[in-house]
């Protein structure tokens, strides 16, 4: 696979391929970023969508010296999130789930689906950017001065906004958690 | 080597021990103090708990189908090859009456002070007279004009004193008087 660089430079010259190599190679985890965040699908839909449209109409200002690829595309995805979350409440829905694995008999996949919802309503009770800081940790993996980047902070005000939304889910999944272990042992036994 | 260390910075370190980005020298103070307090070691271990859960479960939150991240891309095709008008659309009308009303705010008063400089202007501009007597021009009047000047001339002509020309052609009087010999 070419690096990001090279699609980059194809897309500045008019190959219409390089915008569908970025997108096939962006646009899973940007929905995820959107869908996290704003915790609706049609909200999700179009801010990736914008988001998608922006970068492209302004790849020219992109500058890879400056910030990875992925980090400009989460500022912009980010910036639009928050526009969506102050102008509407969040609201849930947790009708759509994975489906589960055919190895994963159905007690596991019931537990396997409490959990990922347990951890979806702690996150929605979260403060907005307690949970972005959260969502770009754990469900992305970035560093501190990633966040930093994309949440446009210093990396200290990064870590500590992590820290309090840790402490914070800490506080509501804790009872869940333990609830779901006591429900696997049962199970198992 | 000092590895003393309170609970309330123990605390404030364990994120970063967990996630392992603390230099050594910090790490290793939170390690023995994790070995030696209870406290600490049970909130270590609970956030450790809660971290992997959430490094598990955050990522499965808000995957999508291929359908879907098809159709986004249809739109964002689209979108690049007609961009639609829905920047406007998707402003309320009240907006555009609010913009429209302080257009009309803002050029109310330069058209004012534009008028009122006109005004002061035109003032300030003098006045023509107004004739007192209307003179009636006739031929009869202007064929008297003609004569007159006629006159006039003629004796102008007499007045005036006989121009010779000289009789070298590129002739030109001496003014300085210098006299060469």
């Amino acid at each position: 696979m070419d690096n990001v660089e090279n699609i980059i430079a194809r897309c500045l010259q008019g190959d219409q391929a390089g915008f569908a190599a970025l997108y096939d190679q962006f646009a899973p985890g940007l929905y995820r970023l959107c869908y996290s965040l704003v915790l609706n699908r049609e909200d999700a839909e179009d801010v990736t969508q914008e988001s998608f449209v922006y970068a492209f109409k302004n790849l020219h200002r992109y500058n890879a010296r400056l910030s990875a690829f992925k980090t400009w595309l989460y500022t912009i995805a980010i910036c639009r999130c928050r526009n969506i979350y102050r102008r509407q409440k969040p609201v849930l829905n947790l009708s759509h789930f994975l489906p589960a694995p055919k190895s994963d008999t159905p007690e596991a996949s019931l537990a396997r689906v409490s959990a990922k919802e347990a951890v979806e309503t702690a996150l929605a009770a979260l403060n907005p950017r307690l949970r972005e800081a959260i969502v770009l940790r754990y469900g992305h993996g970035l560093t501190f001065r990633e966040i930093a980047e994309v949440m446009d902070c210093p990396p200290k005000t990064a870590e500590s906004r992590v820290r309090l939304g840790h402490d914070a889910l800490r506080g509501m999944l804790g009872p869940a958690g333990q609830g779901l272990l006591d429900e696997l042992v049962s199970f198992a036994g | 080597m000092n590895l003393h260390l309170n609970c309330n910075d123990c605390r404030g370190f364990l994120p970063a021990y967990i996630s392992r980005t603390l230099p050594p020298l910090p790490r290793q103070k939170v390690a023995a103090h994790l070995d030696s307090c209870e406290t600490c070691y049970a909130a270590y271990v609970q956030q450790r708990d809660i971290e992997r859960e959430l490094t598990q479960q955050v990522p499965l939150i808000g995957r999508a189908d291929s359908p879907r991240l098809n159709r986004i891309w249809t739109a964002v095709q689209g979108e690049m090859a007609c961009p639609r008008r829905a920047a406007l659309r998707r402003i309320p009308a009240r907006y555009h009456l609010v913009t429209i009303v302080a257009i009309v705010g803002l050029l109310l008063p330069s058209l004012g002070f534009q008028a009122l400089r006109q005004r002061q202007m035109a003032l300030a501009l003098p006045v023509q007279p107004t004739p007192t007597e209307t003179i009636e021009v006739t031929s009869q009047a202007v064929a008297m004009a003609t004569a007159e000047c006629a006159c006039w001339l003629e004796a102008a002509s007499a007045e005036a004193p006989e121009f010779t020309v000289p009789a070298q052609p590129n002739y030109a009087p001496n003014i300085s008087g210098t006299q060469v010999p």
